[in-house]
């Protein structure tokens, strides 16, 4: 299995050695360095950002219970008679692949909502690869924890759409169409499952927040954030939407080959704070991994909000209980293979 | 299932279709402004309803974009690019066309038909760019290299993928200027792209049947939907694969968008779509709709059609 697995890794390589000779003459000729303005530093958390890790070995734990016994620490902004969107991970469905966010956390993000004061809470994703989302509700569990907690769910890729323009845009892109619900929301939290990612090393809550582009526009995969350059569109798209805070699902996490076709990880714990570039890089330290490996947590470092340890407070579990190394995918030792990233839907 | 019954459940749903027609458009959901994709797909399903067509043909005209496609805003934006909606609205208008009996409408369903044609024959996915991007590819692969299998963006300069592809294909293949070479050259290249990205065991994805070395599942819905784009080539091995791995999932379907892209395809293919459909008519409501999507419901009705007026998507 290990000579195979090297036997497709050459052959991949070799492939990714020819399409780089052509480099610069296919649409994914883009360059990967980052000029950042003023403006767009503009927004960036200030002062110091807490991130609490709370363990949680299974679903069935009182795991908002752990969560709200931290929310002191935390400096979650209040939402009393907010809306809040829930934007949950339900890109694509695999009996035997934690792809999506598990439905026992649409429960616990509620309960957390509503410990904060939300008004109305929605349920809203717009699955990135597969339109059929009825499926998708029914398959992943999503569909029943939402019709359990009596909560709307909104199809984001067939919501009305609003036009905003991209001021100071990483990608080329002058403006987006974004559903209304998203633009309309008092607030966002962002619900991802936390797994590997083979274009861009980690997914979480940042980059969680591509399936609020509605596929009405721009398709089912939405290729152009793939084109614009994944690092470029996740600091657009989050820079648009801002979360006001995320709740990462790592009970059970993916490696390998994610985000669709790794493999389940027990990683046993859940990350929650409002700087969405502390908890993702939080997120990469518990996954063994050093944040600035990755353009777009290096990017958000400068834009979103804190990366460095020295300036993330965390709280709850200590990080090196959690810790644990994740199996990369095969594109992080050949970097070659990011350039296919662009005509790759996942 | 009685034909009678059949039909009872598709003129419920075709009357509920008609309440929602709002100047010849419709919107994905009840209280949102108008789409394409909706348009088009409930201008389909009630092709049986003369004033209807004309009025969704009416609308389809009036939303063309200046490049010739549409694109699937709310409203047209002057400044905005045409993408995938246009082989939809293609689709609505070729079949739309048998009840035009104005001939002045009739000449400018024809008009705007021949300008999305050419947006789409000029508007497909390029993977080298010009000039210099296809020089290079010419003098180091010659000029065969230039000649790849090419289907359609979701929105204009990105990868093709299988569902832009498919809609495009089932609203030209069948039309009268399929036989020009132009357009027989773009149709052969988009199945070309279609066949070589079927998955491994059968069936498609959204189109990236591998990532990675690593092969990925086929979806049941851009299965259905490829095969009714390549159901004149239903003996290639491709077709043959991807309808058993249909066949095979079908029975575990319970959402209207795949049990809807299943019946249509049976059919398509000569196959018995009846336990489909059973399931589907199960799922009506009273009012008639299938969801509270009207694009969903458009899209079951045209299911529905298959086995009484007639399915919509199935070449002559």
């Amino acid at each position: 299995m290990e000579a195979d697995n090297h036997k497709l890794t050459r052959r991949a390589a070799i492939k990714a050695a020819a399409a780089a000779a052509l480099g610069g003459c296919t649409i994914n000729g883009r360059e990967n360095e980052f000029s950042v303005q003023p403006q767009q530093r503009a927004g960036r958390a200030q002062g110091k950002s807490p991130v609490a890790i709370v363990r949680a070995e299974s679903y069935a734990d009182d795991i908002a219970e752990r969560i709200k016994k931290l929310l002191p620490k935390l400096s979650l902004p209040r939402l009393d008679g907010k809306t809040l969107v829930i934007k949950p991970n339900m890109v694509e469905f695999h009996p035997d692949k934690p792809i999506h966010t598990d439905p026992a956390m649409i429960a616990v993000a509620a309960d957390i909502a509503r410990e904060l004061g939300a008004k109305e809470v929605i349920v809203a994703e717009g699955p990135g690869h597969m339109r059929d989302t009825e499926f998708l509700l029914e398959a992943t569990g999503i569909g029943r924890a939402c019709s359990k907690l009596g909560l709307p769910f909104v199809d984001l890729n067939l919501d009305q759409l609003e036009k905003v323009e991209n001021l100071h845009g990483f990608t080329r892109l002058a403006h987006f169409y974004l559903p209304k619900t998203i633009v309309s929301a008092d607030a966002i939290l962002s619900l991802p499952k936390l797994k590997t990612h083979h274009w861009v090393g980690v997914t979480a809550s940042m980059k969680n927040l591509f399936g609020i582009v509605p596929g009405r526009r721009y398709g089912w995969p939405k290729n152009v954030l793939h084109v614009e350059g994944i690092h470029r569109s996740i600091m657009d798209v989050v820079r648009l939407t801002p979360p006001r805070f995320a709740i990462v699902d790592a009970v059970v996490a993916m490696e390998g080959d994610g985000p669709v076709n790794g493999e389940a990880v027990p990683a046993g714990f859940v990350a929650v704070g409002s700087d969405l570039a502390a908890v993702d890089a939080t997120c990469a330290r518990a996954m063994a991994l050093d944040p600035l490996a990755f353009p777009y947590l290096r990017l958000a470092g400068e834009v979103i909000g804190n990366i460095s340890p020295a300036n993330i407070e965390l709280a709850g579990t200590p990080i090196d209980q959690i810790t644990r190394a994740f199996v990369m995918p095969v594109t992080f030792p050949i970097e070659q293979l990011l350039k296919e990233s662009a005509r790759q839907g996942s | 299932m009685s034909y009678s019954r059949l039909q009872k459940h598709w003129q419920k749903a075709v009357a509920y279709l008609a309440s929602r027609c709002h100047e010849g458009s419709w919107p994905y959901k009840q209280g949102q402004g108008p789409s394409i994709e909706s348009t088009s797909w409930c201008a389909v399903a009630l092709g049986g309803d003369p004033a209807l067509s004309r009025s969704a043909t009416r609308h389809l005209l009036g939303s063309q974009n200046r490049d010739g496609g549409w694109s699937n805003l709310a409203s047209a934006d002057p400044a905005e690019p045409s993408d995938w909606s246009t082989g939809l609205a293609l689709l609505a208008l070729r079949l739309g066309r048998a009840n035009l009996d104005d001939s002045d409408l009739r000449r400018a369903a024809d008009d705007a038909f021949s300008r999305g044609l050419t947006f789409l024959i000029s508007n497909r996915t390029e993977l080298y760019t010009k000039p210099f991007g296809e020089m290079l590819v010419y003098i180091v692969k010659g000029p065969a290299a230039l000649d790849y299998a090419r289907g359609w963006p979701w929105t204009p300069g990105c990868f093709h993928w299988v569902e832009p592809t498919s809609y495009a294909l089932i609203a030209i293949k069948p039309s009268s200027q399929a036989r020009e070479p132009a357009l027989k050259d773009t149709a052969s290249k988009a199945q070309s792209f279609l066949l070589e990205h079927a998955c491994e065991n059968g069936g498609w994805n959204h189109g990236n049947n591998v990532c990675l070395s690593a092969n990925l599942p086929p979806y049941t819905v851009t299965t259905a939907e490829a095969l009714l784009a390549l159901q004149d080539l239903g003996s290639l091995p491709a077709v043959l694969k991807g309808l058993e791995h249909l066949q095979s999932v079908a029975p575990a379907q319970r959402s209207v968008m795949a049990l809807s892209w299943c019946a249509l395809a049976f059919d398509a293919l000569g196959q018995d779509a009846g336990q489909v459909l059973e399931k589907l008519v199960g799922m009506q409501r009273d009012d008639g709709s299938f969801s509270d999507s009207i694009f969903l419901s458009a899209l079951a009705t045209c299911a529905l059609a298959s086995t009484t007026a007639g399915n919509p998507l199935k070449f002559n």
